[in-house]
């Protein structure tokens, strides 16, 4: 079997190269890799230059929320036609996948709390979860902006109402989303980085149903989809990404 | 001591909450009065309670047995009948939610109650809930100012929970019109009513977290029956989501609270039911979790047991606080309201 090359310096990749040893490999330098672009500081540069290398495909760890221009700057990867990896360790596919809602919710709610440093990408994750649960984007009604906090109305691409609160704590508290569905069947979704908490509850009128945790570390599901995607799997990371971003800039004018 | 209650009203709220929840606390009150408003449901409920039969409120009011009056009628009368109890010398009166649905009501009701000298609970049974009393010594405690509060409710059918509590069949809801919540007027009239019957369990509890005026950010109806509410109390941000899920997942009723260094999530049981007191989890900020063990004690018996300690003289009566409370209700609604008819609140 063909193993795929993969050039990282982060240690969670290295892990999961070794938990994929059958199809990849570390590799040396940037062309012909997946190249994984550490989420931290100028990331859409360095994503810009590892297809500049030659990467086969670029994975983006859990990216900060950067300036919109910089982040448009991205469609020259898009363009490029190298598949690129979000990995978004609070919006991971896999429990995107167990998350589906079996009919659209009445009513659909998401409270964000975070640090200041971590609100951004929170609230950019919380917008996403929206996205992914509701079929598309969010509109942004209004906001309402208080120095620790905020609040926003929205609504689905269906017309269902939605609401958003952003809280940011005094201290260097970890983020946790907490989103829930209102249905026939009630979606409670917990995202807690503090304690790892990936957890979903579909409640019924019978009872409620708790899918078995995804186990698998999120670099090394990132990876496996990157795998994927360099096999011809189409994927829209990136867009998801530009698109939960544009909607969260409308929530934080001032930072955009 | 003993104290005698005539009941007023005789729908799910008695038969299947109130007369239960007496008949625990058969050493402290004995229902003598039921009266309805002409259904006949009262007669074959005081013929289980040992009570007289009436098909007139003031047939209760005026008889000198009683010394407790409970309103548990619809939320535009009970102002009424509570100024007619205090006219008729009553001692005490238990109000079923809302106190009032005007302000005008509530300056009325209050001043009547505070000059005559009658007592008066109002059936918010959260705020009775031991646990949100220990939510808030642990928020006094920990001095940490409140930055948000979140209020979530997704309401099942009262119904299902009757049978738990109740072997009588449920009486079957009044036959409504179908609601056009894209009328203004008619999205804003749900809101109100809403607010002033369902969001009155919580509100007191988000002044008490958020104390000074509230301010309306956004404001709709959502459908079938809810609403979504963006507002500021004191200058904190609040938000308030209800909807009615009739044929859905069980009832959630949660209060979030996120003050400087933790979050602390209120669940409380579902309607009617005597499932212990809410069960409370506080999450610091490196998520360390500590849960408060639930009390077997529940608002709905706590509100009771508050006017029976205020009858034999234990307590001060906080007229200043209900009023202040109901009050703020209003200005909610009203606020709500007028946001959804399109007026800027």
């Amino acid at each position: 079997m063909r193993h795929v090359a993969v050039w990282t310096e982060l240690s969670a990749y290295r892990g999961a190269v070794g938990e994929l040893s059958a199809s990849t490999r570390r590799a040396e330098g940037q062309a012909g890799a997946i190249c994984v672009v550490p989420g931290a500081g100028r990331w859409w540069d360095a994503a810009t230059r590892a297809v500049d290398a030659g990467a086969c495909a670029v994975v983006i760890a859990d990216p900060d929320v950067g300036p919109a221009p910089a982040v448009s700057r991205l469609d020259a990867v898009t363009h490029a036609g190298v598949p690129v990896i979000v990995e978004r360790p609070r919006l991971r596919a896999d429990v995107i996948a167990d998350a589906q809602l079996a009919a659209p919710p009445l009513m659909i709610l998401a409270d964000v709390v975070a640090s200041a440093k971590s609100a951004r990408a929170s609230s950019r994750d919380a917008i996403g979860w929206l996205r992914a649960l509701t079929g598309g984007p969010p509109t942004v009604l209004s906001v309402a902006r208080g120095r620790h906090s905020l609040i926003a109305a929205l609504e689905t691409t269906a017309g269902v109402p939605a609401a958003l609160s952003i809280t940011t704590s005094r201290v260097d508290t970890c983020p946790a989303i907490d989103v829930i569905a209102i249905g026939d069947s009630r979606l409670e979704l917990r995202i807690d980085d503090a304690t790892g908490t990936r957890s979903i509850r579909q409640v019924r009128a019978e009872g409620a149903l708790e899918p078995a945790a995804r186990l698998e570390s999120s670099a090394r599901l990132a990876l496996r989809r990157a795998l994927a995607a360099v096999a011809g799997e189409p994927v829209a990371d990136l867009d998801e990404l530009c698109s939960d971003s544009s909607v969260d800039a409308l929530l934080w004018p001032d930072h955009a | 001591m003993m104290y005698r209650v005539g009941v007023i009203g005789a729908g799910p709220g008695v038969s299947a909450l109130h007369l239960p929840t007496l008949a625990g606390l058969a050493d402290r009150f004995r229902v003598v009065h039921i009266a309805d408003s002409g259904s006949g449901r009262a007669a074959a409920l005081a013929a289980s309670s040992g009570a007289r039969a009436s098909s007139d409120a003031a047939a209760v009011i005026a008889d000198e047995d009683v010394d407790v009056v409970a309103i548990c009628t619809p939320p535009d009368t009970h102002a009424e009948l509570i100024l007619a109890a205090v006219a008729a010398g009553k001692r005490a009166v238990f109000c079923e939610k809302p106190l009032a649905t005007t302000g005008e009501q509530a300056d009325a009701v209050i001043a009547a109650c505070a000059e005559s000298g009658v007592l008066l609970v109002v059936g918010t049974n959260h705020l009775f809930d031991p646990s949100w009393s220990r939510v808030t010594h642990h928020l006094g405690l920990s001095g940490a100012p409140t930055r948000s509060v979140a209020v979530t409710l997704a309401l099942a059918a009262n119904d299902r929970y009757h049978r738990w509590v109740s072997d009588r069949a449920p009486a079957a809801p009044p036959r409504r019109a179908p609601l056009d919540l894209s009328d203004p007027d008619a999205a804003a009239g749900v809101v109100r009513q809403l607010i002033v019957g369902l969001a009155v369990h919580d509100l007191p509890l988000v002044r008490d977290l958020a104390p000074g005026l509230a301010r309306i950010e956004h404001a709709r109806a959502v459908p079938p029956i809810g609403f979504d509410l963006g507002m500021r109390s004191g200058g904190i941000p609040v938000r308030f989501s209800a909807v009615m899920v009739p044929s859905g997942a069980d009832t959630l009723w949660r209060v979030r609270v996120v003050t400087d260094h933790e979050r602390v999530d209120v669940d409380f049981p579902p309607p009617f039911v005597h499932a212990g007191s809410a069960r409370v989890r506080v999450t610091d900020a490196v998520g360390r979790s500590t849960v408060f063990p639930p009390e077997l004690l529940d608002g709905y018996v706590a509100e009771w047991q508050a006017l029976a300690r205020l009858l034999d003289g234990e307590g001060a009566m906080e007229y200043s606080e209900l009023h202040a409370d109901a009050r703020y209700v209003v200005a909610v609604a009203d606020a709500a309201a007028a946001a959804v008819r399109g007026a800027r609140p």
